[in-house]
């Protein structure tokens, strides 16, 4: 591999340090820069080109099951993601509606270009902020820390703390059939160099790989021959407390693969850079291209594909579900036995991308580097994969540095607070087979953490870190002050049979009959299935409770209807507190631990947990294996202790 | 301390008292050193293998002529190392080699070799408790119990049903997170007949507990109105005068058990008890509320009449009561019928009693159950698991809620994972392995 330093440049730095400099204006860098500005720290944002600020590389949609909660979850704590989802949303969904609401997840599809260039305003109107285009090719080291980077025309810039969010650009490599470019992303030039940096201070690399769909021409399908799917109305906000929501919402369209198609892709197996072996990056199981599609689940007949609109008044369309890195011809030829496809013209063909990404077990739960206490990492570079994975990394790897050049101790998420702290402690301590991506089953404390409850869980957070609006911390006063006496209200409230007939009646089956007699309290009437919060609020309840909108509601009413489950989890949560809270020694050698089978000293060696909850996620790690750790752990505290040690 | 951090630890295998034999076991990453430190010869028997050495102590004094086995580790009962002494099964030499090994070695702690052999992944939890169960066993019954969980039987019937569960669970969460994809969508419905096999297998399993209880013997409690023959009774089952007769009434006043084998199968614990009547005061008071004691931990109450007495019926109506008509040799009950006939003094019907006592306990279908459950932990464990499944059911059917009915599956799945030992390490480890005596 070659190196990007430009010949003959030295370090020199003509410019003061910043206190921190942000590298890639992805969706983790834009969070890690706005957030850094924000808690006052002087920053910079460096970025390859200034033109593709913000850019959805794949999907033009934020959100969906698991991420969604993500986006609430940034937005709590003052991330952009939720409000520039809002401010170029063109179609607005809460997915899993059907399901209980733990489960509830918004996602918009966005306008893309509406989306990068609000993210581009923000960058540029935030206070502190300094942005600059420029390809960093080098770090220069010392003493354990970067010192500054250097930009491929030579230019050094010195800095206190470094967020690296590189996302797929190192020494990215794009495919499509048997076509094979240095690249980025598609049409941007790869980033040669800073892999090459890191590599020589140690840290090691794996190459991920990924895909995306080919972009068709609106005007080459038959719309019309396609079912379509709208929106929510009206569509509900990311953002919390204030609804941002201007653009036209558009449809999407729904589309089947059939046999002809797969015919198609099958024959030319053999073709893909994945099956003939050119590509040998780990991509994900969950987001397969067609061609794995047509491998992995062979007995299936059709696949279904969503067309969905890039911007508002664009010709561009994504098709979701052909994630494809076949040659075009064959991407073409296969997509024309689609119905309402058969014109079908590409204004992109679909790729595939190989890139350099980081193992996680090199970052401590800040995102900082452990070789490197300065750098920190986040976003695609850290074995993720999405667009709110790598934002809610940005958002926290800033955290972390403010409390680094502070010299404190860094707030991290835990499991139970937030998804943010799934995220975290997955990336950081369990072993990643493959690029990682939120699933709501990856939060053991589901119930808890729920999209609807985010401003509750961590807007005081932002407010201690200084990321929150004043304003909002207000309102949020003021709806805890409200739901609180909603809840005095549904607890001393005592209801009559006759006062919630109707509600019984109007629940399906008719057989209001067999409800009880008696007069209960509002909150024990709320716990039968077939009674909401809100009718029986507009049939019973007090005028001032009008003032309540619906995720309050929602918020309230699962607590009171899944009283039993939320104190089973909030039990759970104590054992779980339990075991972060035991530390387990700074350089503790896991060899001299008896008892702990090979697979689990070996990832403990490698991951060096913090504290015993930490280490029975690093993976191969079994109750015994935790025994052995904890009885090595009472032994030393007694020899510790023994005065003849 | 050993090189890797773990003592080597050494214990009395064989229990206290004079005998033939008496076996010491050492394990540890020293084990080897030691006993090399204690024999004459410059080498250790092979894997597996035994040689009669002469055992000498730490200053090189003869303790006794013993037999050394030697297991490396991971083949080995504890997954260490291992050395087994056995030596002559004198209190006194016994004593002296132990005394003499604990200048190297650690004193294990109450079960600590099995508790090794569970870390060391050599057996699984329920297993150990196998293990346990043996060396507890007094009953053929507690006997193949015991030797079917540490086969592992009862781990491996419960992890098969887990594993259906989780299987249930990740359909369940399919649905959840990737509902937006082109999938089959889970319902109610097509879960509804896997979740009621399972919660029918648990109940099962719970039923057997019927069974599995008795494996550390049966109580059945003798109790009648003064004279009924109760102690008389006692003294012909046992086969020896245990308790005090007299022709006078009110002679039992404490309660006394008596274990004896029913049969290859069955021990049971036998009480007499004061007999029960009105206007009782006094001592004679406190002793019938001794005899209701026991009659609230009874498995069978045998309730004996006389021929002039009648049923009591604080007792007869009890769905654990077995009617006993005593003193036939003096001439028959008028409501025979209605339960054994026996006398004590000659003998006639001790064997009908015998017979149906077992039948009572002791369904012989047993054998055919694919698990008995015979630890109280385990019947515990099936039941938090029984009720998060019924949970789930309500949950999928009343409030159709997949998360909550998720979170139920879990729940049941954690607690089939703590009977074989899947589950939080701090909680019942240390109460587990306070049950093991030392050396086992
Ligand atoms: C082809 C393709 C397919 C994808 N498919 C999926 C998918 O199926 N599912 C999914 O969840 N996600 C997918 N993604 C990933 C998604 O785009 C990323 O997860 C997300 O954009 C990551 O955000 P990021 O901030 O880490 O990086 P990016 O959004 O990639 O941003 C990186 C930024 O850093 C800049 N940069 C890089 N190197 C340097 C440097 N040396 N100096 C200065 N600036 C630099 C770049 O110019 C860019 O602005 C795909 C991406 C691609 C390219
Ligand atoms: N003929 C005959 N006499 C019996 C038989 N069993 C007991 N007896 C007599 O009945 C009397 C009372 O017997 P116990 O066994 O002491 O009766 P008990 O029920 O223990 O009486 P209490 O301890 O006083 O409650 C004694 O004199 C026994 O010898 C029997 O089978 N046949
Ligand atoms: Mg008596």
């Amino acid at each position: 591999m070659s190196t990007a330093t430009p010949p003959g440049s030295t370090w020199n730095h003509p410019d003061p340090a910043y206190d921190l400099i942000v590298i890639g204006a992805g969706h983790a860098g834009i969070e890690a820069a706005l957030a850094g500005a924000r808690m006052g720290l002087r920053t910079l944002i460096i970025t390859m080109n200034l033109q593709s600020i913000g850019q959805m590389s794949c999907n033009p949609a934020i959100g969906g099951v698991g991420k969604g909660q993500l986006v609430r979850e940034i937005d709590a704590l003052g991330g952009a993601m939720g409000a520039l989802a809002d401010l170029s949303g063109i179609q607005f969904r809460m997915l899993n509606r059907s399901k209980g609401p733990a489960v509830w997840s918004p996602r918009a599809q966005s306008d893309k270009w509406a989306y990068a260039r609000e993210a581009t305003k923000l960058l540029f109107a935030a206070n502190g902020l300094d942005v600059r285009q420029g390809q960093v090719v080098d770090l220069l080291v010392r003493a354990g820390r970067v010192e500054s980077v250097m930009l491929d025309n030579g230019t050094c810039l010195r800095g206190h703390a470094f967020v690296l969010c590189a996302g797929t650009f190192l020494n990215g490599m794009t495919h499509v059939g048997e076509a094979k470019m240095a690249s980025g992303r598609a049409g941007e030039a790869p980033a040669i160099g800073l892999s090459q940096a890191l590599m020589r201070e140690g840290v090691q690399i794996r190459r991920y790989k990924t895909g995306t769909p080919p972009r068709v021409d609106r005007h080459s399908i038959d719309l019309a021959g396609l079912d379509q799917q709208a929106g929510d109305e009206p569509p509900a906000p990311f953002r919390f407390f204030e609804n941002r929501i201007s653009l036209p919402q558009l449809p999407c369209h729904i589309a089947w693969t059939g046999d002809a198609c797969h015919a198609i892709l099958r024959d030319n197996l053999h073709r893909s850079p994945m099956y003939a072996g050119r590509i040998e990056g780990v991509g994900p199981r969950y987001c397969p291209s067609v061609e794995d599609k047509m491998v992995r689940f062979a007995d299936k007949d059709r696949h279904q594909l969503f067309l969905e609109p890039e911007s508002v008044n664009g010709r561009e369309m994504y098709v979701n579900g052909f994630s494809t890195s076949m040659p075009e011809e064959v991407q073409l030829a296969a997509l024309r036995t689609v119905a309402g496809f058969e014109k079908v013209r590409f204004t992109r063909a679909g790729y595939a991308i190989e890139y350099d990404s980081f193992p996680a077990w090199q970052l401590k739960p800040d995102l900082s580097l452990k070789s490197l206490h300065n750098l920190f990492l986040a976003g695609q570079i850290n074995g993720s994969s999405g667009y709110e994975e790598a934002a809610a990394q940005g958002l926290l790897a800033a955290i972390g540095a403010s409390a680094f050049l502070e010299g404190k101790d860094a707030w991290i998420p835990t499991r139970d607070q937030a998804y943010l702290g799934v995220l975290v402690d997955d990336l950081v301590h369990k072993p990643l087979p493959e690029p990682y991506r939120m699933f709501t089953s990856r939060a053991e404390f589901r119930l808890l953490l729920r999209q609807d409850n985010a401003d509750e869980r961590l807007m005081p957070q932002a407010r201690n870190l200084g990321l929150l609006e004043e304003w909002r911390w207000q309102i949020l006063l003021q709806r805890r002050d409200l739901r609180q006496r909603l809840l005095g209200w549904l607890q001393d409230t005592a209801l009559t049979p006759r006062q919630v007939a109707p509600l019984l009646e109007s629940a399906s089956s008719g057989e209001a009959a067999s409800s009880p007699c008696s007069t209960q309290r509002a909150a024990i009437w709320l716990k039968r299935p077939e009674i909401n919060l809100a009718g029986l609020l507009a049939s019973a309840g007090p005028t001032w409770a009008l003032e309540a909108d619906a995720s309050l509601l929602a918020g309230l009413e699962m607590d009171i209807k899944y009283e039993g489950y939320i104190q089973r989890a909030q039990r759970e949560q104590e054992v779980f507190r339990r075991n972060e809270a035991l530390p387990l020694p700074e350089n503790l050698d896991f060899s001299s631990v008896a008892g702990l089978s090979i697979e689990a000293r070996d990832r403990l060696k490698l991951v060096q947990p913090g504290t015993m909850g930490q280490a029975s996620r690093v993976g191969g790690v079994n109750p015994t294996d935790l025994q052995a750790l904890w009885i090595h752990l009472q032994k030393s505290k007694v020899r510790a202790a023994s005065p003849l040690n | 301390m050993g090189a890797d951090g773990r003592d080597t630890i050494v214990a009395v295998a064989t229990p206290p008292g004079r005998g033939g034999l008496s076996v010491l076991r050492i394990s540890g990453p020293q084990a080897f050193a030691v006993a090399l430190s204690r024999i004459t010869r410059r080498s250790l028997p092979a894997h597996g293998c035994s040689r009669l050495v002469w055992l000498k102590d730490h200053d090189g004094q003869r303790l006794d002529q013993a037999l050394l086995l030697v297991f490396h580790a991971p083949h080995s009962y504890t997954g260490e190392d291992v050395v087994e002494v056995h030596t002559h099964g004198a209190p006194f030499v016994v004593e002296s080699v132990l005394k003499d090994l604990l200048r190297d070695c650690a004193a294990a702690d109450p079960g600590e070799f099995t508790r090794r052999a569970v870390e060391n992944g050599r057996m699984r939890l329920d297993q150990a408790e196998g293990v346990q169960a043996l060396a507890e066993a007094s009953s053929g019954l507690g006997h193949q119990l015991a030797l079917r969980a540490l086969a592992g039987g009862t781990g491996s019937v419960v992890e098969a049903l887990r594993l259906q569960l989780l299987d249930v669970l990740s359909q369940l969460e399919a649905d959840l997170d990737f509902s937006d994809h082109d999938i089959e969508a889970a319902t109610a419905e097509a879960l509804m007949p896997a979740l009621a096999a399972m919660r029918e297998r648990v109940a099962a399993w719970m039923a057997s507990w019927h069974t599995g209880r008795l494996a550390t013997g049966a109580q059945v409690v003798l109790v009648g109105a003064p004279n009924a023959g109760k102690s008389t009774l006692l003294n012909a089952l046992a086969g020896q005068e245990r308790a005090l007769v007299d022709e006078g009434p009110g002679t039992t006043r404490d309660a006394i058990g008596v274990e004896l084998r029913l049969d290859e199968a069955l021990t049971i614990t036998l009480w007499d008890t004061a007999g029960l009547h009105e206007g009782a005061h006094g001592v004679e008071k406190r002793g019938m509320a001794l005899t209701r004691q026991r009659v609230a931990q009874a498995d069978i109450i045998l309730h004996l009449v006389a021929p002039e007495q009648c049923p009591l019926p604080e007792v007869a109506g009890d769905p654990r009561c077995l009617l006993v008509f005593t003193k036939a040799d003096l001439g028959a009950h008028a409501l025979a019928d209605q339960g054994v006939q026996l006398s004590a003094k000659s003998g006639l019907g001790l064997d009908e009693l015998r017979t149906s006592l077992r039948k009572r306990l002791l369904d012989d279908h047993w054998q055919q159950l694919e698990l008995v459950v015979s630890e109280a932990r385990h019947l515990d464990l099936l039941r938090r698991a029984d009720t998060a499944l019924a949970r789930a059911e309500l949950a999928l059917t009343a409030s159709h809620d997949f998360t909550l009915a998720a979170a139920d599956l879990r729940d049941a799945a954690q607690a089939l994972g703590a009977i074989t030992g899947a589950v939080d390490f701090d909680e019942i480890y240390p109460r587990i392995f306070a049950r093991f005596c030392i050396g086992k």
